[in-house]
């Protein structure tokens, strides 16, 4: 057989596959792997909700040592026993640091095989069950049926035990334990330990190629529970975390770990805003963590806190965890934020500019978007240093700047040149990178979006040169004329696209008749393109300018060379 | 070549597919050339076929748990994915990367010499192709390099579609056999 085409792309697929294997590496029974959920955090400074991402929410996991997560266990595990009043420990909280280096508590049975304080469901029992079977004892289905009289029923071994997974960031989990802003707040969740499911509960998934599912599984909250599992991790030698039933219950106390756990933060300012960068320069760089569980008591009438959008918290005084219902806890944030309170926004770090950007990109970015950077002497080096791998001759250069559209008024450079080798000698345009200004929340920032070299082989010197710049498998473009009417240009009307080593924006140039006043509309890479995030793609308008100064593209002289 | 690839070289489709990384590299190096060159030539330019190659083979991976052999060969539904993502592709305007993203998969660097084997690659197969018995050419011009309906094809032969089907079957797998043949 001969030697495939695209040996890079065959090594991207190899890798890829490689990676797609591991990820599915079957795990014994392995159930709910991978979703995310929202649990109920509350934080104690407040009636927060805090994100939470359940790993894995495993009813089978009893059957493999205790509740598993995609995220194993990486470092010490923290665990607390409780309700040991005389019997052996039945149920247990546990905090651990996984692999990813999120902080994960769980809640569940002492003793994984079994679920000590089952409740029967109105409608019989689960049997041992299976893959795909509902998660907590009970009824699969919608929930209904008669929930104030439960039938007694023995416990069995075999059903799945209640158990509960909270996972969150370190960055989180630093800037709600740490944060002098969130003085004594805690990492915490909970769990029912008896009730009835809210079985029936629409959660979304993501499938490995991408979409979303829709799926109902049951969730851990709990239909007319009588216990709670309430577990948190706080910082040691801060004030006692204390839990209780809405802003006026009785304060009750829980248990803490004997040892406890060493948190690093992450300091770095890598991926971070200037204020995040400050926000995060204050934390610590280690603290220890001490994790505290109880059993509470439901008080009769008392509505459990329920699964739901989090939001961090409001104001309350510090240590206290107040079990809230989500409504309850939306209306108690609303009402903060009614009295002028900001919303906290969480410590949001972003990756690198992705490969593709190469080193000299870098270095041409800095050197090229000073504004005193020199016209003449600026492109010249662009040129050469861009050119070098592309063994193109430099003729001219030009700084021009982008018309209209998100990116109006930022430069880019374009340089004209013969290209001297192969089967495609005929002229060149080169465009230096143009630094474009990504989005995602409030978050700015820049990064380059376009790097490229164009060569048009064929160039027909009684016509006009429109060049442009847009991303990398653009296939369509759509010229106006200057009476209005547009002219959509396929693909083949591309002349020849070369792309410098590890660029991955592609330019376009393409022809019209000679003296035309055009204006050109590229797609622009506006975020999306540019994998900083979501967006859509924007239309930038490119104009001729006889001053040569804010066009992106029109030929003049230069496409008669 | 280890043992192992020596095997997987001779497994089929399907095999290939549930085989793992270096399976699909093998299932890889058996349709890229093919479809790269038609690929190549629906685009008019290497560099958009190899875009679109790219993109097709990477959801080829996401999608392989779902590859039906008894719904036809391999290359059949590669070709499927490639048509729907050239189409929604030149829909959209600009070529698809959805799937490499979500492999994390670097974007491709093409050099001269992948371009210019781009651009030789379509030559073989459609030399090969001339050198099928007409009827077989007609119907894979038609099926897979014009992407007609095998129920327009048939009822432009006055046919049934089965024999179309049977046509482009056997031509596509005449010139495998002839690009794979030890030269």
């Amino acid at each position: 057989m001969s030697t495939p085409p695209l040996p890079q792309l065959e090594r991207e697929l190899a890798a890829a596959a490689r990676r797609l294997d591991l990820a599915a590496v079957p795990k014994r029974r392995r159930w709910l792997h991978g979703w995310t959920l929202v649990a109920v955090v509350v934080a104690s400074s407040g009636v927060g909700v805090a994100a939470a991402q359940v790993g894995g929410l495993d009813p089978f996991a009893y059957l493999n040592g205790g509740p598993r997560s995609s995220q194993s266990k990486a470092g010490p595990v923290e665990a607390i026993a409780v309700q040991d009043d005389g019997r052996e420990p039945a149920w247990q909280a546990r905090a651990y640091f996984a692999t990813n280096g999120h902080l994960c508590i769980t809640g569940g049975p002492a003793d994984q095989r079994t679920t000590p304080d089952a409740t029967p469901a109105p409608f019989g029992r689960a049997s041992s069950g299976g893959v795909g079977r509902s998660a907590l004892p009970g009824r699969e289905g919608t929930s209904g049926g008669n929930r104030t009289a439960p039938a007694p029923m023995p416990v069995d071994r075999n059903e799945p035990p209640y158990a509960g997974m909270t996972c969150s960031g370190t960055d989180s989990v630093a800037q709600l334990l740490v944060d002098p802003k969130f003085p004594g707040a805690t990492f915490s969740g909970s769990n029912a330990l008896n009730g009835h499911p809210d079985t029936g509960t629409v959660m979304w998934s993501t499938d490995a190629d991408g979409k979303r599912r829709k799926v109902r599984i049951a969730t851990v909250g709990l239909v007319d529970a009588t216990r709670l599992l309430v577990y948190a991790v706080a910082v040691d030698g801060g004030p006692e975390p204390k839990v209780r039933f809405g802003a006026t219950g009785p304060l009750q106390s829980m248990r803490a770990s004997e040892r406890t756990l060493r948190m690093t933060v992450d300091k770095s300012s890598q991926g971070l805003s200037d204020e995040d960068r400050r926000t995060v320069e204050g934390f610590p760089g280690e603290v220890a963590l001490r994790l505290w569980a109880g059993v509470l008591e439901v008080p009769k009438g008392t509505r459990l806190p329920q699964t739901m959008v989090p939001e961090r918290a409001t104001e309350a005084e510090a240590g206290i965890i107040e079990l809230l219902p989500a409504d309850e806890a939306i209306a108690r944030y609303d009402a903060e934020v009614a009295r002028g309170k900001e919303r906290q926004r969480g410590i949001e770090r972003f990756p690198k500019p992705v490969s593709g950007v190469t080193a000299a990109t870098k270095r041409w970015v800095s050197a090229y978007s000073r504004p005193h950077a020199g016209v003449d002497a600026v492109p010249e080096r662009l040129v050469d240093d861009m050119l070098r791998r592309q063994r193109v001759g430099v003729a001219d250069a030009r700084r021009l700047t982008i018309a209209g559209g998100g990116l109006q008024g930022k430069p880019v450079w374009v340089a004209l040149g013969g290209y001297g080798t192969g089967r495609s000698s005929g002229v060149c345009l080169v465009g230096a990178p143009v630094l474009g200004q990504c989005k995602i929340g409030t978050r700015r920032w820049k990064q380059p979006l376009v790097e490229a070299i164009v060569c048009s082989p064929r160039l027909d010197p009684k016509v006009s040169l429109v060049w442009g710049f847009a991303p990398r498998g653009t296939i369509g473009l759509e010229v106006v004329e200057p009476d209005g009417r547009r002219q959509s240009l396929p693909a083949r009307e591309f002349v020849a696209i070369r792309r410098p080593q590890g660029e991955r924006i592609q330019a376009l140039v393409w022809r019209l008749s000679s003296g035309r006043d055009v204006r050109v509309r590229v797609p622009w890479p506006k975020a999306k393109d540019a994998r900083c995030g979501p967006g859509k793609v924007a239309w930038t308008d490119l104009r001729r300018d006889n001053q040569g100064a804010s066009a992106l593209g029109h030929g003049g002289p230069w496409s008669r060379k | 070549m280890t043992l192992r690839r020596r095997r997987l070289e001779g497994a089929d489709d399907a095999a290939l597919l549930a085989a793992g990384a270096e399976g699909y590299s093998v299932f890889y190096g058996r349709h890229a050339p093919v479809l790269l060159g038609w690929l190549r030539k629906r685009t008019g330019q290497a560099e958009l076929a190899a875009d679109v190659a790219a993109e097709t083979f990477a959801r080829a991976l996401e999608g392989r748990a779902s590859f039906d052999p008894a719904r036809g060969d391999g290359r059949s539904w590669l070709f499927g994915i490639a048509r729907n993502v050239l189409a929604r592709s030149l829909h959209r305007g600009r070529v698809e990367e959805d799937a490499r993203r979500r492999l994390g998969m670097e974007p491709l660097q093409l050099d001269d010499a992948s371009l210019l084997a781009i651009d030789e690659g379509e030559g073989p197969a459609i030399a090969l192709l001339s050198s099928l018995p007409p009827e077989q050419v007609h119907a894979i011009t038609g099926r897979v390099l014009e992407d007609q309906d095998y129920e327009d094809l048939a009822a432009g032969l006055a046919c049934s579609e089965s024999v179309i089907r049977k046509r482009v079957s056997r031509g596509l797998g005449a010139i495998r056999d002839a690009m794979e043949a030890p030269r």
